[in-house]
């Protein structure tokens, strides 16, 4: 669902654009440049696509692009023939990258007027005269993808798996409702950067984002954290103060680790939600606000109302149906590289690894690019990136990688960012000490027993966290069962279980099974003996 | 050719000639009577809708028929298909309305070569 202005002195476009693809909001018509602007304005962030019709019979006064207070008839003429043009122009000035479909075929002579308003970027033609519906429908479609794939190459730690691009459009929608959002998620999953860098920026709203992590804040004062006090209301409080939701007034309000939040204060949430005002602790008077609310936890909040933990009234008021769960970075599989490189590079900017980078090319006798920070690229497998002035290439091996994409990251994000960036800091230090040693010394191989001694330290944790009550195998005995039979059937499911959570990888598998992520051949081996067929598993891998 | 001449035939092509099969297009060669019938009523006789007001296919023709291309063979082909047009009862049988629905693309089909053609004769000098 997408939301598209169209910008039209007629109606028959819009009527007939709500009937054929009414899964979109359909905004307008807007009848001239006043009207498109007023429009433009009032859904800015909203909007997906425009629509623009080219000629317009407007009065002269409505027109733009006129060259003369008093025009001749032709140039009445010509202005209204190339009305859209105009207000193409004028849009850009404010909207350079809001994608918009002219509602007319490819021309020479309108792209040639097009290009002299410099307005071509992110401009289409109807790629047909003789559009039906359907060739529209693709054509919309099509603008509307490429725009979320824009979207797509945004922040790093969105990456591209299925979960995550699932889950950013699922947000999208959200983020313009005026309805609370839950994040719920393991920690360290991102919940607190979705809520500042996604759902802020396309809330629509023109306040501050405000973020209070309830778990830090005293219970005592968490009261005037939120709402506010006026002086004297508690023992230190020598003024009047405003609390967070009047902070994020007209903005967004991101309250991590709700679960957090004491009885009394879970009811004056509640309040503030139904009636949309505050009063700040210690006084009487309503102070309207209005904020889009972004909660997050990683406990399960239905399990506490359940337990009497969690008020069963503000619960409903969060908008628990449309809850939205971070997946864990375990089932990122096809993220990681890319959060690998993205990692590296924000790792190798810091002060600290710089210093670091800056001794090694000392001790390499590298030369650097002027002034610059030193780069990173990170090159895997057997391919190692040319030599680049001022520039690292990190190697990381098949086996490094292997190490990083089989382990189940407990910490998520954070454990991730960590391990990279030690590994980062131990191999240029290691480096330093090592130096070149007749091989290139701008190349800096991250070993796979670094990697495996640094994640030692949080396997246990991941046995623990990841399924702390392991899986429930379901095995029907009968009386006359041989014990093979028996066994191969608990093997059987655990095989199963094992290649849907390692997602269809053996390799992975085998580090689990046996240690080793070279021996995915006999796991594999093992998984056909078993009877198992990937063919009909591979659908069932989540995401 | 003059400048007012192109301004015509270009207004033409947009005004009448995008619209007049606007709704037959989409609705496709396999649309079902009814169908046909609610594009066509909307096609020919709100040809242009502007909240209130609208202005039939032929109150359109009359309108902006350039008078100075009046023998021109595709100003021709128009007048015969509107005339024809005019003819067609659209709460008739689908044999009807399929032919009505040729004639109104007939005259997007001319309106557009028109404009191909006075475009091509004042570029070619």
């Amino acid at each position: 669902m997408a939301e598209i202005l169209v910008i039209d002195d007629q109606d028959r476009t819009i009527a007939l654009c709500r009937r054929v693809m009414p899964e979109h909001i359909w905004r307008g018509p807007a009848r001239c440049w006043e009207e498109a602007s007023a429009a433009l304005q009032q859904h800015r962030r909203r909007l997906g696509l425009v629509l623009l019709d080219l000629h317009f019979d407007l009065p002269a006064e409505q027109l733009l692009g006129l060259g003369s207070e008093a025009p001749t008839a032709a140039e009445l003429r010509r202005a209204r023939r190339e009305q859209g043009i105009s207000i193409l122009a004028a849009l850009r000035r404010g909207h350079p990258d809001l994608p918009v479909m002219l509602m007319t075929a490819r021309d020479g002579a309108l792209e040639r007027a097009a290009d002299r308003h410099r307005a071509e970027e992110y401009t289409y033609f109807l790629d047909d005269e003789d559009l039906d519906a359907r060739a529209l429908r693709g054509q919309v479609t099509g603008i509307l993808q490429a725009r979320v794939g824009d979207a797509r190459d945004g922040p790093i730690y969105w990456g591209r798996s299925l979960p995550m691009q699932r889950l950013r459009q699922r947000l999208v929608t959200l983020a313009r409702g005026r309805l609370p959002v839950i994040l719920a998620g393991p920690t360290g999953t991102g919940k607190s950067l979705l809520a500042r860098h996604f759902v802020h920026p396309r809330s629509g709203r023109t306040g501050k984002f405000v973020a209070v992590d309830l778990s830090t804040i005293p219970r005592d004062l968490a009261g005037a954290h939120l709402f506010g006090a006026v002086r004297g209301a508690y023992t230190g409080a020598v003024a009047d103060r405003r609390g967070a939701f009047e902070e994020a007034d007209q903005g967004t309000l991101f309250l991590d680790e709700i679960g957090h939040l004491g009885e009394d204060l879970q009811r004056m949430l509640l309040t503030v939600l139904q009636e949309r005002a505050v009063v700040r602790v210690g006084d009487t008077r309503e102070r309207s606000v209005d904020v889009k609310l972004v909660v997050a936890t990683h406990e399960d909040l239905r399990e506490m109302v359940r337990q009497g933990r969690f008020r069963a009234d503000l619960y409903m008021r969060l908008n628990p149906a449309a809850s939205v769960s971070l997946p864990s970075l375990s089932e990122r599989g096809l993220d990681l590289d890319r959060l690998l490189a993205f990692t590296v590079d924000r790792i190798c900017a810091t002060p600290h690894v710089q210093d670091l980078l800056s001794e090694a090319a000392e001790r390499m006798e590298l030369e650097r690019r002027g002034r610059e920070p030193w780069a990173a690229v990170v090159s895997s497998g057997d391919t190692v990136a040319a030599a680049s002035e001022g520039a690292f290439v990190f190697l990381l091996p098949e086996r490094t990688l292997q190490l990083l994409r089989s382990h189940r990251w407990p910490g998520n994000l954070r454990e991730f960012t960590m391990t990279v960036e030690n590994a980062i800091a131990l191999s240029v230090a290691e480096a330093i000490t090592a130096g070149a040693g007749g091989g290139r010394g701008d190349v800096i191989q991250i070993r796979p027993k670094l990697i495996r001694d640094l994640l030692r330290a949080t396997g246990g944790l991941s046995a623990e966290s990841g399924d702390e009550r392991g899986w429930r195998l379901d095995v029907r005995v009968r009386a006359n069962d041989t014990l093979n039979r028996v066994a191969q059937d608990v093997e059987r499911q655990y095989f199963t279980r094992l290649y849907l959570q390692e997602r269809g990888d053996f390799s992975a598998m085998a580090v689990v099974l046996l240690g080793d992520a070279g021996l995915g051949r006999k796991v594999q081996l093992r998984f056909n003996q078993l009877g198992l067929k990937v063919r009909e598993l591979r659908d069932r891998i989540p995401g | 050719m003059t400048g007012s001449t192109l301004d015509a035939v270009d207004g033409l092509r947009h005004d009448l000639g995008k619209y007049i099969s606007f709704e037959v297009r989409f609705a496709g060669p396999e649309a079902d009577a009814e169908t046909l019938r609610a594009a066509l009523k909307s096609d020919l006789l709100t040809t242009r809708k502007s909240g209130e007001h609208t202005e039939s296919a032929w109150a359109l023709w009359a309108r902006l028929r350039p008078a100075s291309l009046a023998s021109d063979p595709d100003v021709v082909a128009i007048d015969d298909a509107l005339g024809a047009l005019a003819q067609i009862d659209l709460e008739g049988p689908h044999g009807e309305l399929r032919r009505a629905a040729e004639l109104a693309r007939a005259v997007t089909d001319a309106t557009r070569r028109l404009s191909r053609r006075i475009h091509a004769e004042v570029d070619g000098g």
